[in-house]
């Protein structure tokens, strides 16, 4: 199978169309069903109970990613190309959407541009696929560029917020404010 | 270094950044006064001239912006007020962004109080006050100096509803009375109320050096207004104190009727009582045209709503809990905080008033024939009743047990009262001495089956 993939814009343009219930939680959407769904689509026998039993223990923000891909891979191209389902089934459990899930939620997946655009390439990176009219370098070059930029606004922004807490900490614990300023009524 | 350096006791120029040579001169004349308090607090109002600018305008909005809104409709500043703290307040910016209408409460402030304030907040500015946690501890609640100076705005659009103006300028404008064991006393200034005095002292006679120094003391400063709560408020009316104030806010605690009539006429002036909390400053107050307990909702920029158990707004007339967006402490911004305090919310017009404010969760009682009596029942049966606190206790076996301080007549009357309400349950009224009442005793209401839960 050639690895040259679908074009990129049109499936960044489908994930920005998500429909809404595919960013429910788990308690409300059945992502196994959603997942079984996908493989009669493609022609194919619905996986066994248990590789569904595996997929449903995934936490929580990783089935809400899982209903998300599904309905990213329901574009005709992926439709037609049943020979991915392996693949595809491995990805939806692998590693890199788990650690994805954790960093970033489900609704910025879908309204942030460069986090659409990743979801994106590591789904096509998954399926061992790069986007049409990219060469497999840059494709994995501008996917790590995404990756960092993000995992670096993570790290800065939560060590900004525990430089912050900390501040503030002591300037609460301060003799000066404490001693607080005068107060015109009993509470 | 640095720390050791911010940690310095205040100097008097920090503690009053405005003083001039006339303010300074009231605050001598407080500090030093020959009737004065041992004062056991130093402590200012920390406005600067953008502080007092900032008062001054909330001030002026207060006076233009009426407070109101239609029930389904919250006021056109909320869903901005909202974006801007899911956008700067660190614990909203985690909170909001879960979910749009999640309620917070005193649980969250005391895991982490300092994640309520806003990031462009500028931590040297920072105060500090304190308030009793459910379980009796203290948390720490992170403020702006212009927060407590804000109340003064507040409490002049409440006193104008009664006709009555603060002046400010060559008097001492506020006295805050407490009549407790032991609490923080200490004289100040509001540039606000242009450098007029304000003082909070202790009626406990410890506090003074000769047993007249009360009276004397407070008819030397004869202050514009009294604040106090009805327990410290019942004790100044019991001193044979001359000075009339032009009025007198009640709050901390719930404000009885007979009470508020008695120390009208023992003052001659408008009665208010305040319902407020720490966490938000003044919420609503009483309206004298209305013989109900309603309290119509204060400070322009607060949105009131009641929500039900699951958190959904409930229309008016029906209680729920009270929920408030907004508040005058800009390091403590509220979105939809809930006060733990129970009522219904009724409209005149677009103002929208609290009916039946019960400051904390209710208790249900039983009756000796099982019928329940709520707590809020108990309150209004006794609203007749001039007691400065009370506190009602059902054992396990249904035993009653109120708690008061009053002359013997209006216990007669507690006991006709309560009969009303739960018949022949064996009642017992005790009378709480009076060292116990210094410690400032409020009303409360428990059942045994709860105590242990």
């Amino acid at each position: 199978m050639s690895p040259t993939g679908p074009q990129l814009n049109p499936l960044l343009h489908r994930l920005a169309n998500c429909p809404p219930d595919f960013l429910l939680g788990p308690d409300e959407i059945d992502v196994t069903a959603l997942a079984c769904d996908h493989f009669r689509a493609l022609g194919l026998a619905i996986p066994d109970p248990k590789q569904r039993r595996l997929l449903a223990e995934l936490p929580s923000e990783s089935l809400r990613l899982v209903s998300i891909v599904l309905w990213l891979l329901r574009d005709d191209w992926f439709v037609v190309r049943p020979q991915l389902a392996e693949a595809t089934w491995k990805f939806l459990q692998s590693d890199s959407l788990t650690k994805l899930a954790k960093l970033v939620r489900a609704e910025a997946i879908v309204n942030d541009p460069d986090r659409r655009e990743e979801l994106v390439r590591l789904c096509l990176k998954g399926l061992g696929l790069y986007p049409e009219g990219e060469t497999p370098e840059y494709a994995a070059d501008r996917l790590t560029t995404l990756d960092s930029v993000e995992r670096e606004r993570v790290i800065r922004q939560t060590r900004k917020a525990e430089a912050r807490a900390r501040e503030l900490r002591e300037a609460m614990a301060r003799r000066r404010a404490e001693e607080a300023a005068a107060r015109y009524s009993p509470e | 270094m640095k720390c050791t350096m911010l940690d310095e006791p205040l100097t008097e120029a920090e503690r009053f950044p405005l003083l001039t040579e006339r303010s300074r001169a009231r605050l001598r004349w407080l500090q030093q006064h020959e009737n004065a308090p041992r004062w056991t607090y130093q402590c200012g109002e920390r406005l600067d001239a953008a502080g007092l600018a900032d008062v001054q305008a909330f001030a002026a909005r207060q006076r233009l912006e009426r407070c109101g809104w239609k029930f389904g409709q919250a006021p056109a500043w909320v869903p901005d007020f909202i974006e801007r703290c899911r956008r700067e307040v660190p614990f909203y910016r985690d909170l909001l962004s879960r979910d749009p209408l999640a309620t917070c409460n005193r649980d969250d402030l005391r895991r982490e109080p300092w994640s309520f304030v806003p990031d462009w907040a500028d931590a040297s500015e920072l105060i500090v006050f304190r308030t009793s946690g459910t379980t009796g501890n203290l948390i720490p609640i992170p403020a702006h100096p212009v927060a407590p100076a804000r109340y003064l705005p507040l409490f002049q659009s409440a006193l104008a509803a009664y006709g009555v103006s603060l002046i400010g300028g060559d008097r001492v404008s506020v006295i805050q009375v407490a009549a407790q064991v032991r609490t923080y006393t200490f004289a100040s200034i509001s540039s606000y109320l242009d450098g007029a005095g304000f003082a909070k002292i202790n009626l406990n006679p410890a506090d003074w050096t000769r047993s007249d120094d009360r009276v004397r003391f407070f008819d030397a400063c004869a202050p514009e207004l009294v604040t106090g709560d009805p327990f410290a408020l019942e004790q100044l009316a019991a001193l044979p104190v001359q000075a009339r104030p032009k009025g007198i806010l009640s709050s901390a605690t719930l404000l009885l009727p007979a009470l508020r009539d008695r120390l009208q006429q023992r003052f001659g002036c408008p009665v208010i009582d305040v319902y407020s909390m720490n966490e938000t400053g003044p919420i609503a107050f009483a309206r004298a045209d209305s013989d109900a307990d309603e309290h119509e909702v204060l400070p322009h920029n607060l949105f009131v709503e009641i929500l039900d158990e699951s958190g959904r707004p409930v229309p008016p007339g029906q209680r729920g809990q009270i929920v408030v967006t907004g508040g005058v402490n800009p390091f403590l911004p509220l979105v939809r905080y809930g006060t733990g305090d129970f009522g219904a919310l009724s409209f005149h017009g677009d103002v929208p008033r609290l009916v039946g404010v019960e400051r904390r969760r209710p208790v249900v009682f039983r009756a000796t024939d099982g019928a329940p009596v709520v707590s809020i029942s108990v309150t209004v049966a006794l609203f007749s009743l001039p007691l400065p606190f009370f506190s009602l206790h059902q054992a396990r076996d249904g035993r009653l047990t109120f708690r008061t301080r009053c002359d013997a007549m209006v216990e007669d009357e507690v006991r006709h009262a309560l009969m009303g309400l739960f018949g022949a349950t064996p009642l017992r009224i005790e009378q709480v001495p009076w060292e116990v009442a210094w410690s400032g005793k409020s009303i409360q209401y428990t059942r045994d089956a709860e105590d242990t839960q």
